[in-house]
């Protein structure tokens, strides 16, 4: 009789990713019907424990295949892309899954698409920038900004007017937008 | 057809670790708990008469073909269909095996082509629900829940 051990604790150990080419898989399942028997074991508490890890890990040789978690994988990137770039894809066939553009070996901050997460941000970055500052951006053009404005009201209303209280908040706004 | 006699094995285990069985056989219309009472007795009995502990007793009720049988498939006893069955705690806690299984009852596409068992096929279907439906259980007698998956392995 064999003397192996398993202890009860054996989920909270880690785990390691193999990949089995399928081929070999009959064979390292079939490998582990020596593991499920009480002989290879030292006490019926490391049987009960062995054979649980055990059929466990025969059950998962199966089930999950490497490719598909790829392409879930693959497929979670195309989803962050787009919603943060707005790069659109398009599925040129399904089996095999092809998927145009392909995934490239890194990205800019280029925006493709101003509806994107990233493009709305810079919509609202150059509206600001252009509104209140006066800054043409490639989106917004309006001239002069409100800064500016705001400046030149300033500017009228000192010469003789006692409008003191208005000049007052008008050049603390103005503060602000500096 | 179930043969007349029960098999009864009372198995010894000497000190150097080796073991053999003391082998009776009662009636098959028997119930298992007469028989089992029956064995029980008679290792009480032997126990005076030997060195050896005894570390096991089975009951074997043995059914065997009315006319002799040929296989008519040409799969080896090796080529092996395992159905994985939760149990309470667990998505894998037991499994069934099927030797020489008909290449049939595998998916046909996909990357489990050939090798995964198509859970939807009648004949597996029909399997697994009377597995679950008889309340079979692991071999520690934690019962079978449902079918988790299955494909071919190279066992005996």
């Amino acid at each position: 009789m064999a003397s192996n051990q398993f202890s009860s604790d054996w989920r909270d150990e880690p785990c390691y990713l193999v990949s089995v080419p399928k081929p070999l898989i009959p064979f390292v399942g079939g490998l582990m019907r020596i593991l499920e028997q009480r002989g290879f074991w030292l006490t019926s508490e490391d049987y009960e424990n062995g054979y649980a890890a055990v059929v466990e890990f025969e059950g998962c040789l199966m089930a999950a295949c490497l490719d598909d978690l790829m392409q879930l994988h693959e497929a979670q990137y195309r989803m962050l892309n787009t919603a943060l770039f707005g790069v659109t894809y398009a599925t040129i066939s399904t089996d095999p899954l092809v998927v145009t553009p392909a995934i490239a070996p890194h990205v800019t901050l280029d925006v493709h698409n101003q509806d994107s997460l990233l493009g709305r941000v810079d919509r609202l970055t150059q509206l600001v920038d252009n509104r209140l500052a006066g800054t043409e951006t490639p989106l917004y053009d309006e001239l002069p900004g409100i800064k500016q404005q705001l400046e030149e009201i300033i500017a009228a209303l000192g010469e003789g007017t006692d409008l003191t209280e208005v000049i007052s908040n008008l050049e603390a706004i103005a503060l602000l937008l500096a | 057809m179930l043969k007349p006699a029960a098999i009864v094995e009372l198995v010894w285990r000497d000190a150097s670790g080796s073991t053999s069985a003391t082998t009776v056989f009662a009636p098959s219309s028997l119930a298992v708990s007469a028989i089992d009472a029956s064995a029980t007795t008679l290792a009480s009995l032997l126990m005076p008469l030997t060195g050896c502990v005894l570390v096991a007793q089975r009951i074997k009720y043995v059914w065997v073909p009315d006319e002799p049988v040929v296989a008519s498939g040409n799969n080896l006893l090796t080529h092996t269909g395992v159905l994985f069955f939760s149990i309470d705690g667990s998505v894998s806690g037991g499994l069934v095996v099927i030797h020489a299984i008909d290449d049939s009852v595998f998916v046909s596409d996909g990357p489990g082509a050939g090798a995964v068992i198509d859970l939807e096929n009648a004949d597996i279907s029909a399997l697994v629900s009377a597995i679950l439906d008889a309340g079979m259980c692991n071999p520690f007698a934690v019962p079978f829940l449902d079918v988790s998956g299955g494909y071919l392995q190279s066992r005996l």
